[in-house]
């Protein structure tokens, strides 16, 4: 399914041709737009939690991120600018929007494609699946017996006291007990056959979104080409 | 011209006759072609055939991995340093009738081992003796002063060996004492009725007066009294204004790693470890577990505890902020074990096939550990040593 997202590389340029376009605008309106760039970051899945011992002793519950290189070079903090300046940038980012770029990220509020209606009935099938309910059940007795409860509203993360050292010990004691339960990765398994299942049902449409997706991602490299970025960063 | 048509077509007839008078034979003939043409190919094909290899789509041939018992170490390895160890300063304060700190000389060297009793320099002419840390260094003691301070300068003359009654005075045998001490080093002891400077050294001989005092200046003290020198000023040469002769270090250097909360587990106080250098291996033992340590993100430090670990006796090519290995030691128990690429996954239950006379047949088993390409798997899964399982 992650073929018909963008990857994390496919975002940051996305990103960035519709930063060069937005400052393009600004530019136009008479401003100076001060050096810009640097790395762009993306969250490790925790659908179903924490599921690496390893991501647990460095971040405890907190997910990963992952850090997915720019195409422009860090850049020191960005000088105040005026009032004038700031009322421009935001008009040309009304006025240029997504400049025609689709968002295609998971999880976007309000997004009705194809591919997020298979997200989401793949998580409805998933919840109602026996082995995820048997799953889910052993799970929450093996953290019972070690004393720990789920934070209130959230299914999946579990409470501790707020220290940095107690939030590790808790996420590990969390993977401990997903392990002994079938596995940290079973219930991200079940959801990705889930979601494999929907997706035979919805190929034509995908295979359409996958060259939309190409054909956006190829729009993004050669507006950042044409805005001087190196070959190298593309 | 109604009987110029039979004509006609007997005409025609007659003369395609006369051009393939045995038209069968044009039949045969075709019929020889391709005969011999089919005949060619099937010649050649045998030729091509027995002349060069035989080849036919390879039969699945069964690789299969034996079962063995094994320790599948999962060992932790954290990245460490090497720490120096602490140092104190040692300092001289001028003598009375001089102008500038010089170090004269010294029986030390880097390296060496110091200890209370010991002549540790002469600087200025004046000697730096070791004294216990117990003692403590705010005054001249005169004959007849007493006080704390007295007395722990007995205990600390009692330590070195010489006959003193802890009597809280500075009385004349403990002059005398000090006396030799003093003489021992090569040096009289100052008198309370001469001024103290370089010309009243003795060179070895016991002091001519008959009282003498305790000069706080020429003695040096280092917390826990031992230690070895890390460096040592060179001998002639002007002291710093803050009079620092040597610096002794006080604690061995040792190596710092740190761990974070799963690893910490391999990591307990007294556990083994292993301490990789370059080339150089060394076993060592885990000595102290820090508390919980906050990571850094921007300096790439995981947050867990810091393990400290003594550098082995003897061991060579260590220097302070060298970077270290530190591998645990910890050998787990054997267990049945199979190559990881035999471990097949289905629905989440992983299983092997198990390779058999009859044919193979699946056994699901519980992946206990994995490293260095092994998986070990739970005794009871109906697997033995010695059983095959296929590889994929």
């Amino acid at each position: 399914m992650s073929a018909y997202w963008y990857s994390d590389r496919e975002n940051v340029l996305v990103n960035s041709a519709v930063a060069f376009l937005v400052y393009d605008c600004v530019e136009h309106a008479g401003f100076t737009v001060a050096p810009w760039g640097g790395d762009g970051k993306a969250l490790q899945d925790r659908r179903y939690g924490q599921w690496s011992a390893t991501l647990a002793a460095k971040n405890g519950q907190k997910p990963e991120i992952r850090k997915a290189p720019g195409v422009m070079p860090e850049q020191p903090a960005r000088p105040a600018s005026s009032l004038e300046h700031q009322r421009a940038e935001t008009t040309c980012t009304n006025s240029v929007g997504r400049a025609g770029f689709p968002e295609l990220l998971e999880g976007l509020a309000g997004d009705l494609s194809v591919q997020q209606q298979i997200t989401q009935n793949a998580v409805g099938l998933t919840e109602q699946d026996a082995e995820y309910v048997a799953y889910r059940e052993a799970w929450q007795k093996c953290l019972a017996a070690k004393g720990l409860k789920l934070r209130a509203g959230d299914t999946w993360t579990v409470e501790s006291s707020g220290s940095k050292e107690d939030e590790i010990r808790v996420a590990l004691l969390d993977v401990e007990c997903k392990e002994s339960s079938g596995g940290a990765r079973k219930p991200y398994d079940i959801f990705a056959q889930y979601q494999a299942a929907q997706m035979k049902d919805h190929q034509a449409e995908l295979n359409a979104l996958a060259e939309q997706k190409s054909a956006a991602v190829e729009r993004a490299r050669q507006v950042l080409r044409d805005h001087g970025v190196a070959d190298a960063r593309l | 011209m109604a009987w110029l048509m039979p004509d006609s077509e007997t005409a025609l007839s007659r003369r395609a006759m006369t051009r393939v008078p045995r038209w069968w034979l044009l039949l045969s003939c075709v019929a020889l072609v391709v005969a011999g043409l089919v005949a060619a190919y099937w010649a050649g094909s045998a030729a091509a055939a027995s002349a060069g290899p035989h080849y036919e789509p390879p039969a699945e041939i069964p690789v299969s991995a034996t079962v063995q018992k094994r320790a599948v170490n999962q060992q932790a390895i954290l990245t460490g340093r090497v720490v120096a160890g602490a140092t104190s300063a040692v300092r001289a304060s001028l003598p009375e009738g001089t102008d500038r700190l010089i170090l004269t000389s010294t029986p030390k060297a880097a390296g060496d081992s110091v200890a209370p009793g010991e002549l540790l320099a002469v600087v200025s002419g004046r000697p730096l003796l070791m004294i216990q840390a117990s003692v403590p260094l705010y005054r001249d003691i005169k004959p007849g002063d007493a006080g704390m301070d007295v007395q722990a300068l007995q205990r600390a003359l009692v330590g070195l060996g010489l006959a003193v009654k802890i009597s809280g005075i500075f009385d004349q045998p403990t002059q005398s004492a000090l006396k030799t001490w003093y003489g021992n080093a090569g040096f009289e002891a100052p008198s309370p009725l001469e001024p103290v400077s370089a010309a009243t050294n003795g060179g070895g001989k016991s002091s001519k007066a008959s009282t003498v005092m305790f000069s706080w200046r020429e003695f040096v003290q280092v917390p826990g009294d031992t230690g070895r020198i890390a460096s040592m000023a060179a001998v002639g040469t002007l002291l710093p204004e803050d009079g620092v002769v040597a610096h002794i270090a006080i604690a061995e250097d040792t190596i710092v790693a740190r761990a974070n909360l799963l690893q910490a587990k391999d990591f307990a106080v007294g556990a083994p470890a292993t301490v990789r250098a370059g080339s150089t291996s060394m076993d060592s033992a885990v000595a102290a577990v820090s508390a919980f340590v906050e990571g850094d993100e921007s300096k790439n430090e995981v947050p867990g505890v810091d393990i400290t670990l003594p550098i082995p006796a003897g061991a060579q090519g260590l220097s302070p902020e060298q970077s270290v290995t530190v591998t645990s030691g910890s050998v787990p128990p054997e267990s049945l074990a199979v190559p990881l690429i035999a471990i097949r996954q289905e629905n989440g239950i992983a299983y092997v096939q198990l390779s058999a006379p009859d044919g193979s047949r699946r056994i699901d088993v519980t992946v206990t550990a994995q490293a260095d390409g092994w998986a070990a798997i739970d005794d009871g899964g109906g697997l033995a040593v010695g059983d095959s399982v296929l590889l994929p």
